[in-house]
């Protein structure tokens, strides 16, 4: 099956090499929901507990913004993909080794081990809400652009996929990362706006005022352009 | 040579402080080709008849600030006889098909001048004089803004035993950014230095806005002159020891 379609691709942008607009294949698109593993998004754990210590407003700011918007958005994200049978990819960001000793030794990853979940651990599962089928990729990897620790690249072009739907946390590093490379790599790439979070709205506000390589959309703009 | 060195502003997973050893760190030196570092050639050469105040600003920081940095950070390296790596980027090909679509259309969009085009061999594809190579310094290209994108500088790096880099070079929003997101993620400690790199022209506001998302959790910012001083401070360290 193909559905191509034309869409306005950059919203505005200063350069005259900008694409304006692009056609691409709406049945060759995949949804990938990054990291909402309950150490992640889930106040009761080390991060959050660590961040209500040390810094409370980005603690309350994150974790209503993951309830009240990331989830819900994330779920009528998934319902859409399951209606019309397209690949899900769910990512899940950990060490596999205690004390995160699968890192160098001299990098900074290791200098605050605990930023990265463990394999095993109770923190590092996916909240139960997303129920992932048995035909749906949970990937799991220790770097935040799973192009750089996984076989996300091979596996997205056994399976056809030339179009990405990106949502999830946290927005600088994860969905970012992985948004510019994949647009690097030629997939047409969508980070849903509504649908990510991160502790500092600055970080959030940036991460989109300079998105390139991908576009920014809404939850509601992406079921506009896959439910019609 | 290990020392600490101030990291990254308090913040929610900042790291304030990070040890480092001088004896594998290394600068990265990244696409300051004519290509997209000269006023007159490439990219900047074609936005000149659209834009001349634009790029003569953009020029000026370039050639007043930028490159004399690069200048005085390879000469602090090569004097130590520490790494120096540079990255080129184009398409291999002259014809741009190994480029991926959207790149490739997007270098051809113009209708009133020549396509943008630099590929592996053009003169444009050169790195500027002012900062040119030595024998013996790696040289990676790439089809890609990022060098981590399908090209042989991780295994490169990692031979070289390198644990720290030290980035500079155009553009900081692009290529630069690109490469030191990859870099990061992967373990490299990286220090990107604020005034010895520059976004493409007219985009001064992108250069501020990825020195602040890079500085606030993926590596640190410095300055030309803050990050000699730290490395400087180690260095000092252990020759009293």
């Amino acid at each position: 099956m193909s559905r191509r379609v034309t869409i306005p691709w950059q919203r505005e942008h200063p350069y005259r090499y900008s694409v304006i607009e692009w056609e691409l294949d709406l049945d060759r698109t995949a949804l990938m929901v990054m990291d909402l593993q309950a150490e992640y998004v889930r106040p009761g754990h080390w991060l959050g507990q660590r961040l209500a210590e040390t810094f409370p407003k980005q603690h309350a700011y994150y974790f209503e913004r993951v309830e009240a918007q990331v989830l819900p958005n994330v779920l009528r994200l998934l319902s859409l993909f399951r209606l019309q049978g397209l690949p899900v990819i769910l990512t899940r960001l950990g060490t596999m080794l205690p004390d995160a000793s699968d890192v160098p030794p001299w990098s900074w990853r290791r200098a605050n081990p605990r930023l990265l979940a463990q394999r095993g651990s109770e923190g590092y599962e996916l909240l139960a809400e997303l129920a992932p089928r048995e035909d749906e990729l949970v990937l799991d990897r220790p770097t935040f652009s799973p192009f750089n620790s996984s076989p996300i690249d091979q596996v997205l072009h056994n399976m056809g996929v030339e179009n990405l739907v990106i949502c999830g946390v946290r927005t600088e590093l994860a969905p970012e990362s992985t948004a510019r490379n994949a647009g690097e790599r030629g997939y047409s790439v969508f980070l849903v706006e509504d649908a990510c979070a991160t502790f500092d709205p600055a970080a959030h506000a940036d991460t989109f005022g300079g998105l390139s390589w991908a576009v920014e959309r809404s939850t509601d703009e992406v079921v506009g352009l896959m439910a019609a | 040579m290990r020392g600490v060195i101030g990291w990254q502003a308090p913040g929610p997973e900042a790291i304030t402080r990070l040890e480092i050893d001088l004896a594998h760190t290394g600068l990265l030196a990244i696409d300051l080709q004519y290509a997209c570092a000269s006023p007159e050639h490439g990219f900047p050469g074609n936005e000149r008849a659209f834009a001349p105040d634009t790029v003569r600003h953009w020029g000026d920081v370039v050639q007043g600030r930028v490159l004399p940095n690069v200048q005085r950070l390879l000469a602090w390296f090569r004097a130590r006889h520490l790494p120096v790596v540079h990255t080129r980027v184009g398409s291999y090909l002259p014809s741009g098909r190994d480029l991926h679509a959207r790149r490739r259309v997007s270098n051809l969009r113009h209708k009133d001048q020549p396509p943008f085009r630099c590929a592996f061999g053009d003169p444009v594809h050169a790195i500027v004089e002012e900062v040119a190579p030595l024998p013996g310094e790696p040289v990676v290209d790439k089809n890609a803004s990022g060098a981590f994108v399908g090209s042989g500088i991780d295994f490169l790096l990692r031979g070289m035993e390198l644990q720290t880099l030290v980035a500079c070079g155009i553009a900081t929003q692009a290529c630069v950014q690109h490469t030191i997101r990859d870099a990061a993620d992967l373990g490299y400690n990286v220090i990107l230095v604020s005034d010895a790199s520059f976004s493409s022209p007219g985009n001064d506001a992108e250069h501020e806005r990825t020195l602040r998302t890079f500085g606030r959790s993926l590596g640190t910012v410095k300055s030309t002159a803050e990050t000699l001083a730290a490395l400087q401070a180690i260095e000092a360290a252990v020759l009293v020891r």
